[in-house]
């Protein structure tokens, strides 16, 4: 039976997270967020090659005259910008090293919850997702005002670290296809995980969200000890869900899972790319308002 | 064993718990959650990697620890095996410890000297000397000294204890004991302890209230000495000397850069010599080709006591002559031969020189190859006669005046000087006077027989002394009886009785063969052979420039202050300069610019009286017990606190490496 919402909200972490939010949004708040699109509108921005499907009514007929060229008028026009947030809330997580500040899922929340007071100060609506997470888990639709960000802290706040990703990608595939689904043309998607469990599609099929206008950015959350392995000798390891396990010496393994893991991040960095997207690093013991203020450069075009 | 010590030491077999949980922290290794594990690749943990065990210092420790706990569960039924100073009563108590520093302490028993074992023991029983106890501490070594006058200050115990010196004299136990009695009997104390450290060499201890710990210190030993190699004209005498427990023949060499040809005139008599070990001495002699050579001999193999293996030939060493005169019809014996004074010298000094002389010589020349003196009942010295002796006295001889009734009739040229003024007069009386033993005490245990000394009367020597005289002898009546002067470097020696047995029971008394032994004693500390025992004080006179180069370096002289032995009948000459000679060897004396070598040897009783022994009931007597009578358990409980100090500072200080570790690969 479901608890009534009252009774599994901790309203003192909720009040930590929204005050921590808050802090997080106005440190990175670089002025007034401008979404731009280009389309119909009352200012001219400029021409473009025309392509099949474009609605003729916007074709430049003086110039097919003077230069013999398809070009289609652009008019520059202001509008929302809606962000989808894409919360990993999977086991993995819920991991914290001895020296870390936080688990990765509550520094991922943290910057959620920064990135939707971010939006909605500037008039764009958010949506929320997750990966994982249990039944706490619930999306949230995308909306705007404070009444958005005010439901965005409940979740995340509710949230906790449960349940895998599936061996064989298939859930991965199904959840990111809903996403892709729910969201709008133009929408800016970012997703806050660790990308441990993503698999060998993960990186195409994170790629595939930024088609039809979306933009991508991935923020892997990673603990201190992930980034650095600073283990020593023998050790046996575990991972966070199913059954492996690997016995190795750490001083001698490390190099090697350096180089594994940069791989990964490249794998995913070209992956992003390619479809006008981009990966992010983040660590816990980092302070968040430089996360933010990444992600947020990277969404502008910045890279990170 | 009783149960409880077996059941407490049964706890030590938990030793085996630290190992076993070390070897299984081995055998698992350490467990931790990494998401990204699945991007770490198995590296298989090196073989002897695996196999080593960690922390190795901790698991000692702790292994240490439980031992140390189960033997500290034993106590204090298990004990150590150390001196300590029993005290039933558990009041303060007054100690005298008497230390042998004898010339058998330097034999070696297991492999250490005695004398370090005595020291040890020692300290261990100063260590269970308590606040308020009292302490003194006696050398045994001749003559017995109080190396420590009684205090209850424990740390000047401990420092003189430091500071004591092995030594090469002879054993004088017996007055050491005396020593330590006396130095203790007067202090306000329930239980006053006198415990012996020594060999005991010829000595048995039978009184109650003595105890001699160390056994090991009293085990006999296999060792020959060489005491001395004495030159005689062309010959060498060579003494030596073997322990009753001596085994192996030896043989003797000469250590010199001079070819052995060169010294000896028969090296094959030395190359021959296989010398078979008894108790008691042998005298060698060799025909020496270089008189004047100066070489060392030592005795090989080494044995128990390697320091006396080794003696110095010096071409120094001289005889010690000593000129007697006297009427032999007045100092002779019915049964005849040599005077009762010849024979006495004889007697105590066997290797001196003793020539009779008819009358004493006029000049100072014809006494110069004299080291002593015996003057018997003169009928008074003329001018010359004492212009000759004052000469000869002050150039370091010594005299001995035995006064008569002839010395009472003097002509009228004649005097009595430098014995005694004119005044001095005989006294006929048919009483059996007797002396006062306390008043020669000086002289030792021989002192004590001293009734009925007189015959036929005795000289009165009350006012008679010349300037500078000192009684250190007297009668009962308080009459002196002996008189001592120094005169320049020599001494002048004045008994108011004779040596004539018809006049006086003097010549048959034990005390008179002490007399002369003093007398030769001190003729061979100024100027007679230059040999003397280890012990014995070289007397120098006052204002003299004199310095003493020892074997082990420059000795120290002292000055007379006779501060201390005021009460004492023995003679102290003010500003007197002295030194003592600790150690077997050469000493090269300069005196006023004159360089004489004297020689001290060792005491031959020191090589071959055997061990002491101890009535078994001294031995339980529990003055100071080695049977293991000592508590451990404070020391227990220390170690044990430094384990588990040791035991946490290696913890902590292993997590604080490993944190700051950590956080340098982080950042």
């Amino acid at each position: 039976m479901r608890r009534s919402l009252s009774q599994r909200l901790d309203w003192a972490a909720l009040g930590r997270l929204r005050l921590a939010a808050q802090r997080v949004a106005d440190g990175a708040w670089v002025g007034t967020h401008e979404s731009r699109r280009r389309g119909a509108g009352l200012e001219f921005a400029g021409h473009r090659s025309y392509v099949p499907g474009d609605d003729l009514r916007w074709l430049d007929q003086r110039a097919l005259l003077r230069h013999e060229r398809l070009l289609i008028k652009q008019f520059e026009t202001e509008t929302e910008r809606p962000l989808r947030l894409v919360v990993d809330a999977t086991a993995s997580m819920g991991f914290r090293s001895e020296n870390a500040p936080s688990t990765k899922l509550d520094f991922a929340a943290l910057m959620a919850a920064a990135l939707t007071r971010v939006a909605v100060r500037s008039g764009d609506p958010v949506g929320l997702d997750f990966l994982g997470g249990g039944e706490a888990a619930e999306p949230l639709p995308v909306a705007g005002g404070l009444e958005a960000f005010e439901r965005a802290v409940v979740q995340l706040s509710l949230v906790e670290a449960a349940g895998h990703l599936g061996e064989s990608g298939a859930d991965l595939e199904q959840a990111l296809s809903s996403i892709g689904r729910r969201s709008r043309r133009g929408s800016l998607i970012i997703v806050l995980s660790d990308l441990l469990e993503f698999g060998e599609a993960g990186p195409r099929q994170l790629a595939m969200l930024g088609t039809t206008g979306r933009q991508v950015i991935v923020a892997q959350i990673l603990d201190p000890v992930e980034v650095l392995f600073p283990l020593e000798g023998p050790v046996r390891l575990k991972a966070s869900e199913g059954t492996l396990e690997v016995e190795t010496n750490a001083s001698l393994a490390r190099a090697g899972y350096l180089e594994a893991l940069g791989a990964l991040q490249q794998r995913f960095r070209e992956a992003l790319r390619a479809h006008g997207g981009e990966l992010v690093i983040c660590r816990t013991d980092e302070d968040p308002v430089h996360a933010v203020r990444a992600v947020l450069r990277a969404a502008e075009g910045r890279r990170a | 064993m009783s149960f409880l010590v077996a059941a407490a030491l049964a706890v030590a077999l938990l030793v085996a718990a630290p190992l076993v949980a070390h070897l299984l922290r081995r055998g698992r290794t350490p467990e931790r959650v990494f998401p990204p594990a699945a991007l770490v690749t198995r590296v298989e943990a090196h073989s002897k990697e695996r196999a080593r065990l960690e922390d190795r210092t901790l698991l000692a420790l702790r292994s240490l620890m439980v031992v140390v706990l189960a033997v500290l569960g034993a106590t204090p039924l298990v004990r150590c095996s150390r001196l300590s100073v029993d005290r039933p009563q558990g009041a303060s108590i007054a100690l005298a410890l008497v230390i042998d520093d004898s010339h058998s302490m330097r034999a070696r028993v297991n492999g250490e000297p005695r004398w370090n074992s005595a020291l040890e023991g020692a300290r261990q029983l100063l260590r269970s000397v308590r606040d308020g106890d009292a302490v003194a501490i006696v050398l045994s070594g001749k003559p017995a000294r109080l190396a420590l006058s009684p205090t209850t200050d424990l740390k000047a115990a401990r420092a003189a204890l430091a500071e004591l010196q092995q030594s090469d004299r002879s054993s004088d136990l017996e007055n050491a004991i005396a020593l330590g009695r006396s130095a203790i009997e007067n202090l306000e104390r329930s239980q006053r302890k006198l415990i012996v450290l020594g060999d005991l060499a010829g000595s048995a201890i039978d009184a109650p209230d003595i105890s001699a710990p160390l056994d090991g210190l009293r085990q006999p030993v296999n060792d020959c000495a060489l005491l001395e190699a004495r030159r005689q004209n062309d010959r060498l005498r060579v003494t030596v000397a073997c322990s009753g427990a001596a085994t192996g023949a030896r043989s003797l060499k000469v250590v010199s850069s001079v070819p052995v040809e060169n010294l000896l005139a028969d090296p094959g008599q030395l190359a021959r010599l296989a010398l078979e070990p008894h108790l008691g001495s042998q005298v060698l002699s060799f025909a020496l080709s270089d008189p004047n050579a100066d070489f060392e001999l030592e005795l090989s193999p080494a044995d128990a006591n390697p320091s006396n293996d080794r003696v110095h030939v010096s071409p120094a060493a001289s005889e010690l002559n000593v000129a007697v005169v006297t009427d032999a019809t007045a100092a002779g014996v019915v049964t005849g031969g040599p005077t009762v004074i010849e024979q006495g010298l004889l007697a105590v000094r066997p290797d001196a020189i003793i020539r009779p002389l008819a009358m004493l010589p006029d000049e100072t020349r014809e006494l110069q190859g004299y080291a002593a003196l015996v003057l018997n009942d003169p009928s008074g010295l003329g001018p010359e006669n004492r212009s000759a002796l004052a000469d000869w006295l002050d150039g370091g001889g010594v005299a001995l005046g035995l006064l008569g009734p002839a010395s009472s009739g003097l002509q009228l040229s004649s005097t009595l000087e430098p014995f005694a003024e004119r005044n001095a007069r005989w006294e006929s009386t048919e009483l059996a006077l007797d002396a006062d033993p306390l008043s020669l005490s000086w002289l030792g245990p021989e002192s004590r027989s001293l009734e009925a000394l007189t015959r036929g009367g005795r000289m009165r020597l009350e006012g008679a002394g010349l300037p500078g005289s000192v009684v250190v002898g007297a009668w009962k009546d308080g009459a002196p009886l002996l008189l001592r002067r120094p005169v320049g470097a020599g001494l002048v020696l004045t008994c108011g009785l004779p040596a004539s047995v018809e006049q006086s029971d003097l010549a048959l008394r034990p005390v008179f063969l002490a007399l002369l032994d003093q007398l030769l004693g001190e003729a061979e500390q100024r100027r007679g052979s230059g040999s003397t025992w280890v012990g014995e004080r070289w007397s120098f006179p006052a204002a003299r420039s004199v310095s003493i180069q020892g074997p082990a370096g420059p000795v120290r002289l002292a000055l007379e202050s006779c501060e201390a032995e005021a009460e004492s009948s023995t003679a102290c000459v003010p500003g007197e300069q002295s030194a003592t000679p600790e150690l077997a060897g050469q000493y090269v004396v300069t005196s006023d610019g004159v360089a004489q070598t004297r020689t001290a040897r060792i005491d031959e009783r020191e090589i071959t009286d055997p061990p002491g022994s101890v009535r078994p009931a001294t031995q339980q007597s529990g003055a100071g017990d080695d049977a293991g009578s000592v508590d451990a358990s404070p020391e227990l409980a220390l170690a044990l606190l430094a384990a588990f100090a040791a035991e946490l500072s290696l913890r902590l200080g292993g997590e604080a490496r490993r944190r700051r570790r950590a956080e340098r690969a982080l950042h």
